[in-house]
Formats: C-alpha cells, sequence, structure tokens
C-alpha cells in the first residue's frame, strides 16, 4: 500500500489503495454499501472513496432511525458507521440491528474508537486515520470477518 | 498513486469545510462572550455537533492540524456545551484552533 503524509501544498494524503485488482473492483461492484454517517462531508468523503473501490451502489442514512429502515429495505453487504449520530441516535445500535439481520462486513469510522471496543465482528478505523488506503484496508479486514462468520 | 480527478473531489470536499470554519469560529466566540462560564450557551448542542465534526473530518481531507486542534478543544468544552464547566485551558485550546484554521487557510 502506498501511504503518503500530506504534502507541502496541503493536497489530501494519497487516498487510493494501490492494490485495488480487478477480482476486487467486480466484487465491489455487485455489493450493497449503506453509509452511515450524520455529518454530510465525512458521508461524501467515504462516498467518494467506496466509488474509487468499485462500489457502485451506495446508500445513505443520518439517523440510527433511517439506518435501521434502510437496512431492512436495502440488506447492505458492507456498513460503515460513525458511532455518534447526533441527535440522530446511536450508530451502534443501528449496526448491531442491522447485522443481527443479514450478518453485514462491518467499519465502523470514528472519533471514538474506545466506544466500539466491544464491537469483536466489526473493524474500527479512527476517523483521523481515514486515507482511501486505510479504508481498503479495514474493508478488506471487515470482508474477511464475514466470511469466517 | 491517486488520480486527480479523485484528489480533486476530496480537495472539493476540504473547500467546503474551510467554509464552514469561519462561522464555527465565530459562532464559538459569541457563545463564550455571551455565556456565563458554568452554564451552556444557547444552541450547545449544534456548537458541539459542528465542532465535534470539524474534529472528524479535518484530518482525512487535508486539514490534520484543524482537527487536532478541534478535537482538543472539543474535549475540553465538552462539559460546558453540556451545562457545566469548562475545563481548564479552553481559552488557550480556542486560540489554538483559531491558529490552525488561519494557518490552514493561507
Amino acid at each position: 500500500m502506498d501511504m503518503q503524509l500530506q504534502d507541502r501544498n496541503r493536497a489530501p494524503r494519497a487516498v487510493r489503495a494501490k492494490a485495488v485488482d480487478g477480482r476486487s473492483r467486480a466484487r465491489a461492484a455487485g455489493q450493497r454499501v449503506l453509509i452511515i454517517e450524520d455529518d454530510d462531508l465525512l458521508a461524501d468523503l467515504l462516498a467518494i472513496y467506496v466509488s474509487d473501490l468499485g462500489y457502485t451502489n451506495v446508500l445513505r442514512a443520518s439517523t440510527e432511525s433511517g439506518a435501521v429502515a434502510a437496512t431492512e429495505e436495502y440488506a447492505p453487504d458492507l456498513i460503515l458507521a460513525d458511532v455518534r449520530l447526533g441527535e440522530g441516535g446511536d450508530g451502534i445500535s443501528a449496526v448491531r440491528q442491522a447485522n443481527k439481520k443479514t450478518g453485514t462486513a462491518l467499519v465502523y469510522v470514528t472519533a471514538h474508537p474506545q466506544l466500539t471496543s466491544g464491537e469483536s465482528k466489526a473493524v474500527t478505523l479512527p476517523k483521523a486515520d481515514l486515507t482511501g488506503d486505510r479504508l481498503a484496508q479495514a474493508i478488506e479486514a471487515a470482508m474477511l470477518i464475514r466470511f469466517l462468520q | 498513486m491517486a488520480s486527480d480527478a479523485l484528489e480533486d473531489r476530496i480537495r472539493q470536499i476540504r473547500l467546503r469545510l474551510e467554509g464552514r470554519l469561519g462561522d464555527l469560529i465565530a459562532d464559538l466566540q459569541a457563545a463564550f462572550d455571551a455565556a456565563p462560564a458554568d452554564a451552556a450557551p444557547e444552541g450547545a448542542f449544534d456548537l458541539y455537533t459542528r465542532l465535534h465534526n470539524v474534529s472528524g473530518s479535518a484530518a482525512p481531507v487535508g486539514l490534520p492540524e484543524v482537527g487536532d486542534a478541534a478535537r482538543a478543544l472539543e474535549e475540553l468544552l465538552t462539559p460546558w456545551l453540556k451545562g457545566g464547566a469548562a475545563l481548564d485551558g479552553w481559552s488557550e485550546a480556542f486560540d489554538g484552533l483559531k491558529a490552525a484554521v488561519a494557518a490552514g487557510s493561507r
């Protein structure tokens, strides 16, 4: 993986996993992703990253109730979830309800990684470390956990 | 290596974030000026959410210093925004956020 820090011109850090091969891209194209995030900028950023990884079916929810409803209707293969959803509720609660029904691959993208320490079937990526590379690695790990379940 | 198109899309998000930082600084300053030190300001939850969002989104779009400064201020202000007293050092942390935002916009 190519991990670069910011350059002098404050360009975004390297954002794309080098090793997104054709097989991974084809697999991603057939899967559904749900992004649970109340910050519209972060939700946009995550959507850009997963699009770059080849995911084309991406839905968003910004509240706990919206996430649960979307999961029931959409049956996502992968969920990227924030933990704290402001007045919109709790991302962990939403994900637990979702995972109970579908066995979804789970990645928490949160500023509070300590809050997901009890979520053994999920991968946690701190927001401060969020890059395309790191997200790709986290998704691969979450998919492996899902496969082994 | 990231494609130019991808980096440009992320750069657009950074510009949107930078556009919100000035308002957040001004609203925090107004809240500090208007509220007693030991009571929650009006619109506290909104302020908290906006500050929290900046602490999470700044680093991924290329403004890590802003993210670090916002996170430091968020920790010190959390009791205040929830109705208690801010923790010691909040004023310096606010100055740190203002400095990081100013440096990031240059």
